[in-house]
């Protein structure tokens, strides 16, 4: 590295970056003998020459030539050998990825998420000025992968699944036009969303052409938790099936109340599918030896924002958060207060913690840390969450004590229904996370501490009209491009490896 | 504005008004239900309350938490504001600040 990389600075949405520190982290890889960093259409481009045995440097200027991906096969590549210079057989191929692989969890280890570079080459040699400093205009351009490299990644060789039936045909012909390959290539069984390119934008777009070829409603982490087209295609089965028990439950309930039978509570029950708000597994974890965190999406945004945190808090820690559907699905909001939705949380929490018979993706939290009489976990959210998951806790609490003195017969309003058929025994909670909680709104209704209430944010979040005060909602949509952006700074790699591993 | 930095990123017309329209409507009944938010006083929970804001937020809530719970309340201080506390290289601090939490 040389002085003039850590002074080139360049802007990568909207973040100043260093490409001398990108270059440092990778060169200082025992497996690295050079580097160079750039920007490639607005991406972090990360250019590597592998200290490899047997892949001797060309003494030609590589300039242009590049293994591009991270499949450094021994046949050229696309077409073109690398500086006349094989590198390695499939053997080679494995060290490369297996190099790639680990280069990537460096600077995600090392760097903030929007410093990960977004494109990884292979070079025989970095590009030389005459004075011997890095030549980035000579750097060549993240070349797109061949299909068959995409396919020795990704799954699709040798052998291509044709389509089952029409609807398997259909995903897959959605998935190839959103990626740009052609439909051939593409294995219904194997071939992995993520891993031929998509990224959360397409991630979005596939899901809009498929509601648009086949009326189904998938969600982004239905999408995350199975990305191929049999998997999804196994997503919309478990979704319809799920739509048509909940009709037939429904259809049921309103024979019974026409035929006189005892109408049940109006709080939805732990196997009740058609729920405002959803389970989803950000990080499984090791439940045994962490204690599961249990995280409440903020107002306006989806519980993937927490996603930079939980990358944060290492692979050990079990991370589940609630997601409103109405934000990705555009339905009504049919929760009416903050203690409707804490109930509605602890029903789904009850569901994860394998306690309601039910589950979520990545399966249920059990054993271990959370084995034993008296299970623990903690409850966080930022803003608006907080208010919830500090109400969780205290129904919790609540519920608890309810139980405690269950020979007591006189009742208490604390609890709601729904908590008392929550399974047993009840979860205690370690603590409660709240980050930056709006609790100050309450003021004049019989929560805040009278002692602060000079405190409160005197600014309503309201208009006189009842409409969201502008600035407010700006900086809140302002997370929707965050959330969109990020993953080209590797939140998107995140987000795979998280859906993968709920898998 | 949102629009303006979705545009090169989504070409279609109709998500992006899903989307930020979607957002739009949740944030504000999430809000409302804010602002009704009458929880029962009593019982005070018995966990521990981790109180963690950022140094430069403008929105000024309450500045205690200690009368809603019987255990302590620990109070952290955390770069960015409101808005971004939790997102990019800020991560980090939350995440070391809270780790002694999680158990």
């Amino acid at each position: 590295m040389t002085s003039d990389c850590l002074k080139l600075q360049v802007k990568v949405n909207g973040f100043r970056v260093e490409l001398g520190e990108i270059e440092e982290i990778l060169t200082k890889d025992a497996a690295v003998a050079s580097a160079a960093a750039t920007v490639f259409e607005g991406k972090l481009a990360a250019y590597v020459v592998p200290a490899v045995s047997g892949s001797a440097v060309s003494g030609s200027a590589v300039g242009g030539s590049a293994v591009s991906g991270s499949a450094v096969s021994g046949s050229a590549v696309g077409g073109t050998a690398v500086g006349g210079t094989a590198v390695g057989g499939t053997a080679d191929a494995a060290d490369a990825d297996a190099v790639q692989a680990r280069l990537r969890v460096l600077c995600a280890e090392k760097l903030p998420d929007y410093m990960v570079p977004h494109h990884w080459t292979m070079l025989e040699q970095v590009p030389l000025s005459p004075n011997g400093k890095v030549d980035r205009k000579r750097l060549p351009p993240p070349t797109r992968r061949s299909s068959a490299q995409q396919g020795a990644e990704s799954g699709t060789s040798p052998a291509v699944e044709e389509p089952a039936d029409a609807v398997e045909a259909a995903v897959r012909e959605a998935m190839a036009s959103i990626l740009r390959l052609p439909v051939a290539t593409l294995c219904c069984e194997r071939s992995h969303f993520f891993r031929l390119g998509g990224d959360s934008v397409s991630a979005l777009r596939l899901l809009l052409a498929l509601r648009t070829a086949l009326g189904t409603r998938l969600t982004v982490q239905q999408l995350f938790a199975q990305p191929t087209v049999r998997g999804i295609c196994s997503q919309m089965h478990a979704s319809a099936a799920s739509a048509a028990a909940a009709a037939a439950t429904a259809a049921t309930a309103a024979t019974a109340a026409d035929g006189g039978g005892s109408a049940s509570s109006a709080v939805p029950s732990a196997g009740t599918p058609a729920r405002q708000l959803r389970m989803v597994c950000l990080q499984p974890g090791d439940s045994s030896t962490h204690l599961p965190l249990f995280l409440v999406h903020p107002a306006g945004a989806s519980s993937l924002c927490y996603l930079p945190l939980v990358r944060r808090l290492g692979h050990q820690r079990p991370v589940y958060a609630f997601d409103d559907s109405c934000l990705t699905d555009g339905g009504d909001f049919q929760l009416g207060s903050i203690a409707e939705v804490a109930a509605e949380c602890l029903v789904l929490m009850s569901d994860a913690l394998g306690l309601g018979g039910g589950g979520v993706a990545g399966g249920a939290v059990a054993g271990g840390a959370m084995a034993g009489a008296s299970p623990a976990v903690v409850l966080g959210g930022w803003s608006y969450g907080g208010v919830v998951a500090l109400e969780m806790a205290r129904q919790l609490e609540a519920r608890s004590l309810e139980m405690a003195r269950e020979d007591d017969p006189s009742p208490t309003s604390a609890a709601p229904p729904a908590l008392h058929t929550f399974p047993t025994p009840l979860p205690a909670v370690h603590s409660v996370l709240m980050f930056d909680a709006p609790l100050g709104q309450t003021q004049g209704r019989g929560f805040h501490d009278p002692s602060t209430a000079s405190d409160v944010d005197g600014r309503p979040r309201l208009d006189a009209n009842g409409s969201p005060r502008s600035d407010a909602v700006m900086q809140v949509l302002s997370w929707l491009p965050s959330m969109l952006i990020e993953p080209d700074c590797n939140l998107l790699h995140l987000m795979y490896m998280v859906a993968s591993e709920c898998t | 504005m949102l629009r303006a930095q979705l545009a090169p990123l989504i070409d279609d017309e109709a998500m992006l008004e899903s989307l930020s329209a979607n957002a739009a409507r949740h944030f504000v009944a999430c809000n409302r239900l804010l602002d009704t938010h009458v929880p029962t006083p009593t019982p005070l929970v018995r966990c521990p309350l981790v109180d963690a804001r950022p140094y430069q937020s403008e929105c000024v809530f309450l500045s205690s938490l200690q009368h809603l719970t019987r255990a302590t309340v620990h109070k952290i201080e955390l770069p960015g504001t409101h808005w971004t506390m939790m997102f990019g290289e800020l991560t980090a601090g939350v995440a070391e600040a809270i780790t002694p939490f999680l158990g």
